[in-house]
């Protein structure tokens, strides 16, 4: 009988499902942002080359880079915050089921 | 007409260590082989071509400034004769050639690579190092095929930027190869597309390159076609180098053919590799070797060699009893001055056999020894190095102690090993990036993989400027207090390396510009991450060689006619492009000639130094202390 319930309840169940799923993957994905500074570092990289070709000005520079150097404090932090929290806890990090 | 390389050879190059005498040579032979020296070659119609490929010229400054040449010109037209002298502007052949096929290469890059047309024309604005070999080996191809059967006498620069020459035409066949390659891939997509394909002017333009390259190649290499003879002086220094030279072409599939031994009052020993080769000797002459008189005992000397005969039986010009040096003269000399404030980069620069390398050397030891607590690092940049020989130990490319010393290194900078070490280090990235750059999967990429390996493997011919360029402020970084001395190549190329900041940056920027332009900066981390470093390097560079207290260019010279005229040349460049001079070292300087005071007194800010001739030559560490101390 369970399987036919679940069989019977599947055109309601499924959506949920799929939407559970996905929420899960977007989160999943601004974890990995919020933990990767390798974005940040490719963009401070290219700044510096935008710099050294003459494209922007320092003042320009200096202002980019502010912002990218803001963005990798934060993760940094994130990532310290994270550190902490999976010593505390003896699961997985994080769980939204 | 007797049969003999050189007899037979339309291209005769003289080539040699700077100093040796090479443009007399080549001077002396244009006049015999014009049929306008007092010996003469057998030959009914005489039209000869004297092409001087060294970036500091002086074969106008021996045959050419004076007004015999204008009345011999005008006999010469009347005897069915000609003799031309061409001294090869580089820069302005390559602004000439870009001017006359920019269309054409553009075309070719639109094509066969995903640049846009403004990545394009970016690069098409960009000078190259090593243009001087570049216009050279195009000039040699241009001259080879031209009709008529004109002799080309050709004075070549100093060894290391000789050999450069035949090294550039491999690099030439690759970049054809390449160019072919683009333009193969237009072909295939048009006749996938048309089913047919007609050939247009891109096609031609590379026929007419690939033809060039060939004759080019034929100049250099043919037996039959081109003749090396060999220039040396029999000194120590002198002989080491023409030796390894001689061993190099001989490598290179470029035998020389004979050995000119100038100011040879005695036959010397000569080196395994050198005492087969026919040999000529000029003995030191009374007068100097300028125009046609003064050349005559030269041409005289080398008429056997041409095979040529006297052609009144009796040549002019004497010999002089015996060297006007004497022996064991006083030799302390103006080193010491050198060694008061001395800054941090001090780069010896002249033209080729004035003593740049000994008064390097003797410049180094006295600064080790004057300031025991810092570091004194010599390097040699000159592709021909001399430094080893001049401290008589072995050197190489990473820094060696010099015995009996213990805050002096010296080094031999080695061109072949970077380049071994660059490609490696690139392979990989290069590859990807010509293929991310070009593309893949569109039409055909069996052709983006082909473009990419052609282009990785050429070996930019300026690279041992680039190198150079960056090993000097690499060795100022690792030690802040250090003192740098450089041995550089003659004129000519030292004015190249000074310049060769500004091509590489040049470079560095626009292939920057093309990783962000096409967001491969983040996949072609290291590749960016290395131009940006080169790039920040080449600049403090460029500003270190213009801080007059960090840096200068000490000339050396020798009172002799042709030397003054290319020093002041040097001078005055180095002035226009706001390099430091302060000082004029006077090599040998036992008698001081009028033209010697007269450029003196042109340039009343240089503090004169004068450095008096030893007996013998100065080599090894006891001769170059007594020189330092």
């Amino acid at each position: 009988m369970l399987i036919i319930d679940r069989l019977l309840l599947l055109p309601v169940t499924a959506p949920v499902a799929g939407i559970r799923w996905c929420l899960q993957q977007a989160v999943t994905l601004a974890e990995a942002e919020l933990m990767d500074d390798s974005a940040v570092k490719d963009e401070l990289l290219e700044l510096q080359m935008l710099l050294e070709t003459g494209d922007i000005t320092e003042e320009d520079y200096e202002t980019r880079e502010a912002v990218l150097m803001l963005r990798l404090r934060e993760i940094r932090a994130y990532r310290a915050r994270q550190a902490g929290r999976a010593e505390d806890e003896s699961d997985a990090f994080i769980s939204y089921s | 007409m007797p049969s003999s390389p050189i007899a037979d050879a339309r291209f005769l190059f003289f080539g040699g260590k700077g100093g040796a005498g090479k443009t007399t040579c080549a001077a002396a032979a244009a006049l015999v082989e014009s049929g306008s020296a007092e010996v003469r070659v057998q030959r009914s119609a005489f039209s000869v071509l004297a092409l001087s490929l060294d970036p500091a010229h002086s074969l106008r400054d021996v045959l050419g400034q004076n007004p015999e040449l204008k009345t011999l010109n005008s006999k010469l037209r009347v005897q069915n004769s000609e003799l031309t002298i061409l001294e090869l502007d580089a820069p302005s052949e390559f602004r000439a050639f870009m001017d006359r096929h920019r269309e054409e290469l553009r075309t070719i890059a639109d094509r066969g690579t995903y640049f846009d047309d403004e990545d394009i024309q970016g690069f098409l604005d960009l000078s190259l190092p090593g243009l001087d070999e570049i216009m050279g080996l195009l000039k040699l191809g241009e001259l080879a095929r031209e009709s008529g059967q004109r002799r080309v006498v050709v004075d070549l620069p100093p060894t290391g930027h000789a050999l450069r020459l035949f090294d550039v035409s491999t690099a030439f066949d690759q970049l054809v190869e390449a160019l072919e390659l683009m333009q193969g891939k237009h072909r295939f997509a048009v006749s996938s597309l048309t089913r047919r394909y007609a050939e247009d002017a891109i096609d031609r333009f590379l026929d007419d390159l690939r033809a060039s390259c060939q004759a080019a190649r034929d100049a250099l290499f043919a037996s039959g076609v081109s003749a090396f003879v060999l220039v040396a002086r029999p000194e120590p220094m002198v002989l080491a180098e023409t030796a390894r030279y001689a061993v190099r072409l001989r490598e290179l599939g470029v035998p020389p053919v004979a050995l000119v031994l100038n100011l040879a009052e005695a036959a010397p020993e000569l080196p395994p590799e050198l005492c087969r080769l026919p040999l000529a000797a000029v003995p030191r002459l009374a007068r100097p070797p300028v125009g046609r008189e003064g050349l005559a005992p030269v041409a005289a000397a080398l008429g056997p060699l041409l095979g040529a005969a006297p052609k009144k039986g009796r040549v002019r010009g004497r010999r002089l009893p015996a060297s006007p040096t004497a022996v064991g003269e006083e030799q302390r000399g103006g080193i010491r001055l050198l060694l008061e404030q001395p800054r941090r980069l001090m780069i010896f620069g002249g033209k080729g056999g004035v003593g740049k390398t000994t008064l390097a050397a003797a410049t180094a030891l006295g600064l080790a020894r004057s300031v025991p607590d810092r570091s004194v690092v010599v390097v040699s940049i000159d592709p021909a190095h001399s430094l080893g020989d001049s401290f008589g130990q072995r050197l190489g490319d990473e820094p060696q102690p010099i015995k009996s010393t213990s805050n002096l290194l010296a080094i031999e900078l080695d061109p072949e090993q970077h380049w071994r070490e660059f490609k490696e280090h690139w392979a990989a990235e290069a590859e990807q990036m010509f293929q991310g750059l070009s593309g893949s999967g569109h039409l055909d990429p069996v052709y983006d993989r082909q473009i990419a390996a052609r282009l990785g493997a050429i070996r930019p011919p300026g690279l041992d400027e680039v190198q150079a360029a960056t090993s000097v402020i690499d060795l100022l970084d690792q030690d802040p207090a250090r003192l740098v001395v450089v041995d550089s190549a003659p004129t000519g190329h030292l004015l190249r390396f000074l310049e060769s900041p500004g091509v590489v940056l040049g470079w560095a920027k626009e292939l920057m510009r093309m990783l962000v332009k096409y967001g491969l900066a983040s996949q072609l981390k290291r590749l960016s991450e290395d131009l940006l470093d080169l790039s920040r390097k080449t600049r403090r560079l460029d500003a270190l060689l213009h801080d007059r207290d960090m840096c200068e260019v000490v000339v050396v010279a020798m009172a002799e006619a042709p030397v003054i005229a290319e020093t002041e040349r040097l001078i005055l460049r180095l002035r226009a492009m706001q390099v430091p001079v302060r000082r004029l070292v006077w090599n040998q300087a036992e008698r001081q000639t009028q033209e010697a005071q007269a450029l003196e007194k042109r340039h009343p800010e240089l503090q004169i130094l004068h450095v008096q001739r030893r007996g013998e030559p100065i080599q090894g560490l006891m001769a170059l202390e007594e020189l330092a101390a």
